[in-house]
């Protein structure tokens, strides 16, 4: 096991620096330019201070040695600074990280929490109302886009129930737990229903698939009561899928934190993600792309250990 | 509104907690007998002239009446300042919080009588007095009573010309972006601690109204040259003291109790004991904050929106006015490419195929605002934006406009005759971008322009651009084929937009020379006489709509509306620019602190 998670950790350096790599010379390679964004709408910029803010930040050279300095940085844990702000990008990003990892694993709890049970129910009362329900709960969470829901939750509890409408401020979990869940409860319903919507159908279709098995056929044919059988033969193998659905989902719940943290105003990753965007922060944008792929190839990783948690026959070497 | 306290220590101080809200409740009914002696502002706006100004309905701003203390929650920024150092770069959000803690030289003058600073003189900030013999040399004189935040390193001493020039040169030095607004004045010198000489090149009708202007000069201690990071740190003279700002939360700031300016009754301001600024992107969020009692007012609220809420809050204060945006279509290479658009005839054609009362109604919601009772101001776009109101814009509509304001007025048909004396009878292909960008009335405005070019027979070609990637960093300065539709920034000083969009400036999107529009904008760059300038900025505005280089439309036209909550008092009303941290917030007052 241990030789199988270094491999792993190992392999994982090459990918990390192809990924970083892409991103690197995509954003290099985009139409559009820095110190005009930096200019604004007064857009005037002399050749020679347009000049001296590109060798500032490091532009001025080719894209090769800037990648090589910037790799050099990065092997230092120094993610390098915003070109907008001149702020330190680690810096910043120790802020906002736990925001959004707060926000991502409490969606994705909700998302756990309602798609699994609904799910079981759905696939074990094949065809009957109840699966019915849960199937097109499934397609709502799914079709309701999650920026959509959190306009329409704000404005509606702007009108009816002020109680509702998120507070200004964000205060850290470890600071104020209330005020805290205050404001993130919301947020992280809508993120967690629209990631059950897969996972519910997900689960429903891999129950059905694995009650078809002769394995299963057999436990009813030994007498044994229907609870035992789904809990016992058919949760343990079904679920081994689903668990890696669940581990991908976390690119696709910081994906969901860039307009959610927008909305509700939370000072996480996801606003500082799209914020560096709007103004080719190059810096920024590489780190956070680096801090995602980082957390992506570990999810992975993870998923695959739980594997063998999951189903003893599976053994790493 | 803020408790400093964390949850944690708020719960083990709960005993204490309950001994002292005994004790407050007993202030309370103090309190609340106090606040029935207290009459409420009106709502609503009322009255108002055709063109800029604002429409103030709010408090009166008695003295007799004002009560001191309370946390003033402002309108929230829409997105964090790339940085705090209003040096460092142009962006509004930094020169609006900068506003707030470094004073300026001058400012406009918005007194609750005022008009915002539309025809008012400029307001002394820490300069005591402005004098010149021949607009050639101008000598300030400070304000002895102005003191830095009574904060480390500086630790509360007077300002001196000595920051003034270290403020200037930061602002004229070669790194700093903007700094060509300002290269007229030449020579800046200190004979003494209380006086600054500048010296322009020429006689400047503007060198007031460019110290006064809220994106310039802001007066930084000489410590900040190392003293403290400007660029993480504010320590100004200004009205409010930064006492935190938390990066995509919020920024919350003291008042200044040593502030050198005073109340009408002599009374010190800021009358509010602190102000906060929430930064809260999404509109939707914002109006619930507004709505939910979370914020004290809300800027820019949609048009469509106010009816609606004004249906459920019937207490709100509203304030009407027409900002200095302007919006309009421009082309590429306009006289120098062989495209239809180099024809004047055909740009006069897409003029009058814009409908603009129509556009007007449709990014301002101007018909169910009238009807409903509140004062719906506004015109129709110059090459000078309607929020200049009489003092620089001709109204395209006046009698002053002829002859070249048949070029605004709606007629398809007469769009079409020109169209075809130009030789494109049956149209022609034509790319059309805008950026997706732009919030409120900008999108509506710029998708109905689509339908009426077709509708003059041109097949439009829609490109909505990315605006970092494409937008601001090309089609804006220049750099694009076919025509385009956006904004230009509101400048506080009239004179700007003939270097923004004529001559040799990068941002001559259009690529328009016109020898008579230079020989105006020398001309206007020197004339000390208001009467006299005042003609050739119209003579300005004449030219552009007889060849109409630019098509003004109509975003930023009408009247923009911002929402206060009943307990702000002192006078509700708007400036120009972004001054609004020191150039009214510190006047206001709540009813209830």
């Amino acid at each position: 096991m241990q030789t199988y998670v270094a491999r792993r950790l190992l392999l994982m350096i090459p990918t990390l620096m192809g990924l970083s790599m892409i991103v690197f010379v995509m954003l290099r390679i985009v139409p559009g330019d820095v110190v005009a964004l930096i200019a604004g709408d007064y857009g005037a910029v002399s050749p020679e201070i347009k000049e001296a803010m590109l060798a500032d930040f490091g532009l001025d050279k080719n894209i090769p040695i800037q990648y090589v300095h910037w790799l050099g940085k990065i092997a230092s844990a120094d993610l390098g600074t915003s070109l907008i702000s001149g702020r330190s990008v680690t810096s910043e990003l120790s802020n906002r990280l736990p925001v959004t990892l707060e926000l991502g694993i409490l969606a994705m709890i909700v998302s756990a929490s309602l798609a699994i049970p609904i799910g079981i129910i759905s696939a074990v009362r094949q065809n009957t109302a109840a699966d019915y329900v849960g199937r097109s709960i499934a397609i709502g969470f799914l079709a309701a886009p999650n920026f959509w829901l959190a306009i329409l939750l704000i404005t509606l509890a702007s009108r009816y129930f002020t109680w509702g409408v998120p507070p200004t401020t964000y205060v850290g979990f470890l600071d104020d737990p209330i005020a805290n869940l205050k404001l993130m409860t919301v947020p992280a319903l809508l993120l967690g229903t629209g990631l059950a919507g897969s996972v519910m159908r997900y689960t429903r279709s891999t129950i059905l698939e694995v009650m078809r098995q002769d394995y299963v056929r057999t436990a009813y044919a030994k007498g044994l009561e229907n609870r035992v059988v789904i809990v016992r033969h058919v949760l343990r193998n079904a679920l081994m899928p689903v668990v890696t659905v669940i581990g991908l989902q976390l690119p696709v719940v910081i994906g969901g934190t860039i307009i959610i943290e927008s909305v509700y105003s939370i000072p996480g990753m996801g606003r500082y993600y799209i914020s560096s965007i709007n103004s080719l922060d190059f810096p920024v944008i590489q780190a956070i792309n680096v801090v995602v792929a980082l957390f992506t190839v570990f999810s992975i990783l993870l998923v695959d250990l739980l594997y063998s948690v999951l189903n003893p026959r599976i053994r790493y070497s | 509104m803020s408790d400093e306290r964390n949850y944690w220590q708020r719960t083990t101080e709960h005993r204490l907690s309950r001994r002292a809200a005994l004790r407050g409740a007993g202030l309370g009914l103090v309190g609340l007998a106090g606040a029935s002696l207290i009459g409420c502002g009106d709502s609503d706006g009322a009255g108002g002239s055709g063109g800029g100004g604002s429409d103030s309905g709010g408090g009166t701003g008695a003295t007799g009446d004002i009560k001191r203390g309370g946390t003033f929650t402002s309108n929230p920024s829409i997105g964090d300042p790339p940085t705090i150092d209003p040096y460092g770069n142009l962006s509004f959000e930094t020169k609006r919080i900068a506003g707030a803690v470094y004073s300026r030289l001058f400012k406009r003058d918005t007194w609750p009588d005022s008009d915002g600073g539309e025809t008012t003189p400029d307001h002394p900030d820490v300069a005591a007095s402005l004098e010149t013999a021949d607009g050639l040399e101008w000598i300030v004189k400070l304000n002895p009573a102005a003191k830095f935040h009574n904060v480390a390193p500086v630790n509360g001493r007077r300002v001196t010309s000595q920051d003034v020039l270290f403020s200037w040169q930061r602002l004229t030095a070669p790194e700093t972006v903007g700094s060509d607004r300002v290269k007229g004045i030449g020579n800046v010198s200190t004979p003494d601690d209380d006086t600054i000489v500048f010296n322009t090149d020429s006689p400047s009708p503007v060198f007031q109204e460019t110290l006064a202007d809220g994106t310039l000069l802001f007066i930084m201690p000489i410590e900040s040259d190392g003293g403290f990071d400007p660029a993480v740190d504010m320590i100004g003279s200004g009205p409010w003291i930064l006492k935190n700002y938390e990066p995509s939360v919020q920024f919350e700031l003291d008042a200044n109790p040593e502030w050198h300016e005073a109340g009408k009754d002599g009374s010190p301001l800021p009358y509010a004991a602190a102000t906060r600024i929430p930064i809260i992107p999404e509109y939707s969020n914002r109006l619930a904050q507004l709505e939910a009692g979370n914020i004290d007012m809300l800027d820019a609220v949609n048009g469509d929106d106010v009816l609606d809420v004004k249906s459920r809050h019937e207490d709100f204060q509203w304030l009407g006015s027409v900002s200095t945006v302007q919006s309009m279509l421009y082309f590429s290479n306009t006289l120098t490419t062989d495209q239809p658009w180099g024809d004047e005839r055909v740009r006069q054609a897409i003029s009058r195929a814009i409908d603009r009362d129509s556009l007007s109604e449709l990014g301002y919601n101007e018909a169910a605002l009238a009807s409903a009772g509140l004062s719906v101001k506004g015109g129709w776009q110059n090459i000078i934006p309607v929020g200049f109101g009489e003092r620089w814009w001709l109204d395209p509509q006046s009698a002053a406009a002829q002859p070249s304001h048949q070029h605004f007025v709606y007629d398809l048909a007469e769009a079409k005759k020109l169209l075809a004396a130009a030789g494109y009878e049956d149209g022609f292909k034509m790319p059309y971008i805008y950026t997706g960008r732009y919030p409120g009335p900008f999108p509506p405005i710029a998708e109905a322009h689509i339908n009426m070019l077709q509708q003059l027979g041109i097949d439009v070609v829609t490109e909505v651009q990315d605006y970092a990637s494409k937008y601001i960093t090309q089609t804006f300065v220049g750099n694009f084929e076919g025509s385009a539709f956006g904004y230009e920034t509101p400048f506080p000083e009239v004179g700007s937009y003939f270097s923004r969009m004529f001559g040799d400036n990068k941002t001559n999107k259009g690529r328009v020379t016109d020898p008579e529009i230079d020989e105006i904008a020398k001309k206007q760059a020197v004339e000390l006489n208001y009467e006299a300038r005042k003609e050739l900025i119209h003579q300005f505005q004449k030219i552009n709509a007889k060849h109409m280089y630019y098509v003004p439309s109509q975003v930023g036209a009408g009247t923009g509306w911002r929402a206060y909550a009943s307990r702000v008092q002192g006078g509700i009303r708007d400036t120009s620019g972004y001054g609004d941290n020191s150039e009214i917030y510190p006047y206001y007052w709540l009813s209830d602190s």
